[in-house]
């Protein structure tokens, strides 16, 4: 008996997951179709500036600071080991792939999740629990287009432009501390990243920004509008985080695997 | 033009607790309908059925010929907007000021210009006296203020159904005052369907005014 009730919670657990998933893609459809049907004139533009504000401008300077650290760290490891391995080189490649194409979108993704995502939840959530969401509904006021909406649009647009800065911070951040440490020209170094770029870098990473701005939006926005009671909105936020840094991650290897590929054949190395 | 409700063998039940079956009542256009009962009851339940804000666990709520759970979306949206609740924890958006919250249904349906709006609202706040709070956050409000926000807010759009629950709870004595002749005119006003829950049905007593109890048995 005890075996049985063990597979059955198992089992409820699992269909209680995929269902919570299958609502999240139900969520993202919806936001997507109030975005098209719109055609953007439906967006709340005061929404989206406050959002915009709360997740891209309140973000920057801790974005700056672990773009800094970051860039600083990996020019550190690379010289270290690079000069011993005879491959110095490659010191450009290192810090465009490591750099552009992987650390940006990630860590400028898990720094606005902690931030933003959980902080999206709680708000929505706290609207749910005080009937907030009920009030506007009884008004006609769709709740997707009116707060699910201008957080997805803010939080992708808020992604790009911090993965941009966090690009200039730690690639000239790990230039100059070469300069600093090792007494490295600037121009060479520079003129290598510049070589190891490729076109198809830039799109890349702003894809993965997107990507990962809509993960967390809709991941954030469908556990604050599921909280039930005030006792709830800490599990939700900690679900939500839990989630979307797991998707993001899940997404980011094959993401990766697919584009080192693309990129061999587009003339990287 | 206000609507017609019908309610079609409504029940609730919560686990095995039944709140309320059977009920099967009319509030035709322009009427009036008192939900009284003990804290408990299901009188929020029942309110926020007819409102729309809950589906009915079985039965039906009928608005204007329409049975909610079956007409298309757009066709509620409709109706949803010819409707207003005051819910009994007041919900009001917490990052808007008192006068952007009455304002909001407006702005957001674009129901006039910007200074017609601005008008509404302020004659609607100066009736309720709360020109004095009219910039603050719902935060900064007494539990009075709030209430009377949110009555504010469910008026500004002019609707032809309004459901309040509990809408004097918190009020104090002045304020009582001024909810009593607006209550008045809310029921001689033909255009506009009411139904209102309270435990305190004293106040609203009025003669013809037809009340639903749901403490010892429904009244059909």
């Amino acid at each position: 008996m005890r075996g049985n009730s063990l597979i059955l919670n198992l089992g409820r657990g699992m269909i209680g997951k995929f269902e919570s998933y299958h609502s999240m893609v139900g969520l993202f459809y919806d936001t997507l179709i109030s975005l098209i049907r719109g055609k953007g004139r439906s967006v709340p533009l005061k929404q989206l500036t406050n959002q915009i504000l709360f997740i891209g401008v309140d973000s920057l300077i801790i974005n700056l600071v672990i773009g800094l650290l970051a860039g600083i760290a990996i020019s550190y490891v690379s010289f270290e080991n690079m000069d011993n391995l005879g491959v110095s080189n490659q010191f450009g490649i290192l810090m465009v792939y490591s750099i552009i194409c992987e650390m940006a979108p990630l860590l400028t993704a898990v720094v606005v999740v902690g931030r933003s995502g959980s902080a999206l939840t709680t708000f929505l959530g706290n609207m749910k629990v005080c009937r907030e969401i009920d009030a506007l509904e009884s008004m006609a006021i769709d709740v997707v287009e009116y707060l699910v909406l201008p957080a997805f649009i803010g939080m992708i647009l808020s992604l790009i432009a911090l993965n941009f800065y966090f690009n200039i911070v730690a690639l000239v951040g790990g230039v100059f501390f070469a300069k600093i440490t090792k007494g490295i020209s600037f121009a060479i170094y520079s003129s290598q990243i510049l070589d190891a770029m490729v076109w198809s870098d830039i799109p890349f990473t702003i894809f993965k920004s997107i990507l990962y701005g809509i993960i967390i939006a809709v991941v954030s926005s469908y556990h604050g509008l599921v909280v039930t009671s005030f006792r709830i909105v800490p599990r939700a936020v900690y679900r939500s985080v839990v989630t979307s840094i797991s998707a993001i991650l899940l997404i980011s290897i094959p993401l990766s695997v697919v584009y080192h590929v693309v990129r061999s054949t587009l003339g990287g190395y | 033009m206000s609507f017609e409700v019908r309610l079609a063998d409504i029940r609730c039940q919560y686990g095995t607790q039944i709140l309320f079956e059977k009920i099967n009542v009319t509030i035709p256009a322009g009427g009036a309908k008192i939900i009284t009962g003990k804290s408990g009851s299901g009188k929020s339940t029942l309110l926020e059925t007819i409102a729309g804000v809950l589906p009915a666990q079985s039965g039906s709520v009928i608005w204007d010929d329409h049975d909610l759970a079956t007409a298309p979306r757009v066709v509620v949206a409709g109706l949803e907007l010819r409707s207003a609740v005051v819910f009994q924890q007041h919900a009001l958006i917490s990052y808007l000021p008192l006068f952007e919250n009455i304002a909001l249904p407006l702005r957001h349906h674009r129901r006039g210009t910007k200074a017609e709006i601005d008008e509404k609202v302020s004659s609607l706040i100066g009736r309720l006296q709360l020109h004095r709070v009219a910039w603050n956050l719902p935060e900064s409000l007494s539990e009075g203020q709030r209430r009377l926000g949110s009555i504010a807010r469910a008026l500004a759009i002019s609707p032809e159904m309004i459901c309040m629950d509990e809408p004097t709870y918190g009020l104090d004595d002045e304020q009582r005052k001024l909810f009593q002749p607006l209550f008045e005119e809310l029921v001689a006003d033909e255009s506009m369907t009411v139904v209102i829950a309270t435990d305190d049905p004293k106040i609203f007593s009025r003669e013809g005014l037809s009340i639903l109890n749901l403490n010892p048995k429904v009244e059909l």
